[in-house]
């Protein structure tokens, strides 16, 4: 992500020079299809992950977001050619991400299917540690209204609040990804803040 | 130091690491108790979202979704983009498309029919075409409501979202275009009439100027029940499409 940088793209995954004018077609068919190949494996084992989590964030459903995960990359692959090699793999494939998830949802035509549950870190909660029943019930309260929240943002708002307070992402980046000014971008997470914020408001006695 | 509280909006840029004027804003909440427990709710409301999970994937993620990847960049080539798909956008091509089909299914569906010649085999039965004409236009309600609904909640001002918006009705109203004609042709006037109006509503919403024209349409489409009107004729068309559903196999009518 914007952390990484234009480094997390080694030269040695930079498609070669024929197979990216002439995908597997050139004179060296076959090496330039490998290395293509091997190059793109790499890629998507590096980044499969934060595709998943951004495509989940935004879209609110695990199935969907698998699909929006090997959709990207299918993309990626496709349009490769227009990829500058000098900028970051993954800030190029997390716009391809986002975008194909705003496609989900608007084509999904409902809102998001909010997820009741899922599953949480796999590991044992000491009991001296453990949250009070009643604890236990507010937070639950919070992370339902919050995921009830978050699907009633539009797409735009969603994605520009999942890119700045999960990813990190400057608003710049937002901005590009959404295909808005930059003042469009920080209004409209802006917009998102406050209705989360709104939603939470009825519960703020009871947050943990 | 900044002389006023600080809004909610450049708290966030603050909380944030955007401020514009990340030292005056410090030096303000140094001074000012008010906007530090302003901020300090802030960031506590903002950190529950941390709390959300996303389901877990492991190291071997990345490999799992290279394997049933690779069959389908086996069957991609790199993209060459034909000419025409410069000037035409793919929501275009499927809406065209899908209101072609339909308008095909009207078609058949409803204008007269010539009883002396005899019918050649069709492809599919009048009930069929029926099916397939009520879903598509059912299908066309059901995305209007959602592009009326999506502009009904959205910010007056507009924002980046109203892009999406003009675009998403320009799409309707090519189709909806296609379905109000036939409509019209095959003697179903009260349709028609409400798909002249939704027409009309996606048109202004697709070139809406300014955030007090928006407003405005805002009103008329609640003045005018425009939802209202669509739900009654979707909940008609479910009808129509549950009478006209085939028999359960075995069942003989």
């Amino acid at each position: 992500m914007s952390t990484a940088g234009a480094l997390d793209f080694p030269a040695k995954l930079t498609f070669p020079p024929a197979a990216r004018r002439n995908g597997a077609m050139g004179g060296n068919a076959t090496d330039s299809a490998g290395e293509r190949e091997a190059a793109f494996r790499e890629l998507v084992e590096q980044h499969g992950r934060m595709v998943f989590r951004v495509a989940y964030r935004i879209t609110g459903n695990e199935a969907d977001a698998e699909d929006v995960a090997q959709e990207a990359f299918l993309k990626a692959y496709r349009s490769f050619d227009r990829f500058d090699s000098r900028a970051s793999f993954s800030t190029w494939i997390f716009r391809i991400a986002s975008n194909c998830a705003i496609d989900v949802i608007r084509r999904r035509k409902t809102r998001p299917e909010i997820p009741s549950d899922v599953e949480g870190p796999d590991f044992p909660v000491p009991a001296s540690v453990a949250p009070s029943p009643h604890d236990a019930l507010a937070s639950a309260q919070v992370g339902s209204r919050l995921r009830e929240a978050l699907a009633e943002l539009s797409p735009h708002e969603r994605t520009a609040f999942v890119l700045r307070h999960f990813e990190g992402e400057p608003t710049e980046e937002i901005a590009r990804c959404l295909g808005v000014g930059v003042n469009a971008a920080k209004q409209t997470v802006f917009r998102a803040v406050r209705k989360l914020r709104a939603a939470l408001a009825p519960l703020r006695e009871s947050l943990p | 130091m900044k002389p006023n509280h600080l809004t909610e909006d450049e708290m966030v840029l603050l909380h944030y690491g955007e401020s514009p004027r990340p030292v005056e804003d410090r030096e303000h909440l140094a001074a000012c108790p008010d906007c530090r427990t302003r901020l300090e709710r802030l960031a506590s409301d903002l950190a529950q979202l941390d709390r959300l999970p996303v389901p877990a994937r492991g190291d071997a993620y990345g490999r799992e979704l290279w394997q049933r990847l690779r069959p389908r960049l086996l069957q991609a080539a790199p993209e060459r983009a034909p000419f025409f798909a410069l000037a035409v956008r793919p929501w275009m091509l499927a809406s065209a498309l899908a209101a072609l089909l339909a308008a095909a299914f009207l078609a058949g569906r409803f204008w007269p029919r010539i009883p002396a010649a005899p019918a050649a085999p069709a492809a599919l039965s009048a009930d069929a075409r029926e099916r397939v004409l009520l879903a598509e236009v059912a299908d066309h309600l059901d995305r209007s409501q959602i592009a009326l609904l999506e502009f009904l909640h959205a910010d007056a001002a507009g924002g980046p979202d109203a892009e999406h918006e003009r675009r998403f009705a320009e799409e309707l109203v090519a189709a909806n275009r296609i379905y109000r004609q036939t409509a019209a042709r095959a003697g179903e006037p009260g349709l028609a009439s409400v798909l002249d109006g939704l027409e009309r509503t996606l048109l202004e919403i697709a070139h809406c100027p300014t955030p007090e024209a928006r407003e405005a349409l805002r009103r008329r489409i609640d003045s005018e029940g425009t939802l209202f009107k669509l739900r009654v004729l979707r909940s008609q068309l479910g009808r129509r499409e549950k009478s006209a559903a085939p028999p359960p196999s075995g069942v003989r009518s």
